[in-house]
């Protein structure tokens, strides 16, 4: 994946999170506050307004900046901070073995920067577990990803607005964990 | 969705111009930050915020006496680092800014980015982070809710008595140990930016323990006259603080009628008095609101002589 390919994705990025946004808003009334859809579709527009052509890596960093600036709440800092540093570790010409690093630097930042670990129901869980997809298809195809969103559904959520509701948060796929799997999706080596 | 709006996009902004064009005191910074057109020259400069539709918090505290900044985010989501980072660098004299976050996952982050990004740059920087809300159990995860206005007003006293940084985080720490708060509603709000509101509940039911974004309280039930409610919270709360003196804030949700938030203040004082309590200090009124929830929250804090009068000194915010 070339820079323009990966610009290409990360602009493709803004029509799929305004066909989802529904879709993440309603898993957000059940478990949080019902405004994760409308958050990522703002977040998404503004890349596609104002991240343009450049290097890989400043794509990368100006998608990070442009999310930190204009999704807010949690997911905000978590993804914008996430892409600034994948943007210090991506090569110009992102390969399998490279986005295995850029999906370790994910899963990292998310963790220190969220201070979360696995099975807490959140956008981690799909995160540190996409390199497992990644080394047994080479792909990052969307029904693998789906899989691991579908995970959180019967997890008991102890990080973000979820755990509020403890027990009562399962049977909800959490909505960071589904955001997640579009973005993912868009580093798909094979995606057009 | 019947609401007074515009393009939903649109909500923030041309809120805060309506704000703006009936406070002649504030102006609007970097399209989302409420500040004093007057800056104060010295003392420690008070910066709050979070996502809007908490109306009149945070923007309406932006006053002498309370806040110097507040960064207003989307409807019920958290302001971004960079506009924090603008208040501070707006606001600060010199003598160091105080944030005063509520604790949400979002807003502690978003808030503690922009405090690295300001020390990196300079500033002097504290954070409070405000927990208030007992219907969380677990202390570490306990939201910011209405107690959040109690903290901006005794903040913005230290300050104005010239006080300094870590005096004034000292002080409203400690303010804070007894500080707790528990809300619940009788009909969700309606977010306006997604049309949705922001749970269902049935005509017959009521939710305990609800935030302020509109997300679902801890448990449900049939609903009760309010003495039963008001009976409900208060053991909740005196569980927390049984100081025979208190502080006490009756808040509305946004949509509740001021005649109902009075029949809440009758049977609370009331019950209060059965138990020996005696009210200090009373706030009655929409203070940290929900959009346009209806339902209330009781906010109580351990009385102090020194916390009542700066609870009573001047401000000129008009909604405190």
């Amino acid at each position: 994946m070339d820079n323009t390919k990966l610009l290409h994705a990360l602009h493709n990025l803004q029509e799929v999170f305004v066909e989802k946004e529904s879709e993440l808003t309603a898993l957000d009334r059940e478990i949080g506050d019902g405004d994760h859809g409308v958050n990522m579709k703002r977040g998404f527009n503004a890349v596609k307004d104002k991240v343009a052509e450049g290097s890989t890596e400043d794509i990368l960093k100006q998608t990070g900046m442009t999310l930190m600036s204009s999704i807010g709440g949690a997911s905000g800092p978590l993804y914008g901070f996430s892409f600034v540093k994948m943007s210090e570790v991506a090569k110009d010409e992102i390969d399998a073995e490279n986005l295995k690093q850029l999906i370790d630097v994910f899963a990292q930042t998310v963790s220190s920067k969220g201070k979360v670990t696995g099975g807490e129901k959140t956008m981690y869980d799909v995160i540190s577990n996409a390199e497992k997809v990644l080394e047994e298809s080479g792909r990052l195809k969307l029904e693998d990803l789906q899989k691991l969103a579908d995970d959180t559904e019967d997890m008991i959520a102890t990080k973000g607005r979820a755990a509020y509701f403890k027990e009562k948060s399962k049977g909800t796929i959490d909505p960071g964990a589904q955001s997640a799997v579009y973005i993912l999706n868009a580093f798909d080596l094979e995606e057009e | 969705m019947k609401k007074l709006i515009n393009e939903r996009e649109q909500f923030v902004s041309d809120m805060l111009s309506g704000l703006k064009y009936s406070d002649p005191k504030i102006e609007i910074i970097e399209g989302s930050v409420v500040v004093r057109k007057h800056r104060k020259e010295s003392g420690v400069a008070l910066v709050s915020g979070g996502g809007s539709g908490h109306e009149p918090a945070h923007a309406g505290y932006v006053a002498e006496g309370m806040l110097d900044a507040a960064v207003c985010g989307e409807v019920f989501t958290s302001p971004t680092p960079d506009k924090v980072l603008d208040a501070i660098k707006h606001v600060d004299n010199g003598d160091g800014v105080l944030l005063i976050v509520k604790n949400y996952a979002g807003d502690v982050m978003n808030f503690d980015m922009a405090k690295e990004m300001a020390e990196a740059a300079g500033h002097k920087v504290e954070t409070v982070v405000v927990s208030d809300d007992i219907s969380i159990e677990n202390p570490e995860m306990r939201r910011g809710v209405a107690g959040t206005v109690l903290v901006h007003k005794y903040a913005g006293y230290l300050s104005d008595k010239k006080q300094s940084l870590p005096q004034i985080k000292g002080e409203v720490e400690k303010m804070m140990t007894s500080l707790f708060s528990i809300g619940m509603a009788l009909h969700p709000c309606m977010v306006p930016t997604t049309g949705e509101y922001g749970f269902d509940l049935g005509d017959d039911e009521m939710e305990i323990g609800i935030g302020i974004h509109g997300e679902k309280g801890i448990y449900r039930q049939k609903a009760e006259t309010v003495d039963k409610i008001t009976d409900r919270l208060l053991n909740e709360l005196f569980k927390y603080n049984d100081n025979k003196n208190l502080i006490l804030m009756i808040n509305g949700m946004g949509a509740t009628p001021l005649s109902e938030l009075y029949i809440v203040t009758k049977n609370v004082i009331e019950a209060m008095e059965d138990k020996g309590i005696r009210v200090t200090k009373l706030f009655v009124g929409d203070y940290m609101t929900a959009l346009d929830m209806q339902g209330f929250s009781l906010t109580v804090l351990s009385h102090d002589d020194h916390i009542v009068s700066a609870l009573n000194a001047p401000t000129e915010s008009t909604h405190f």
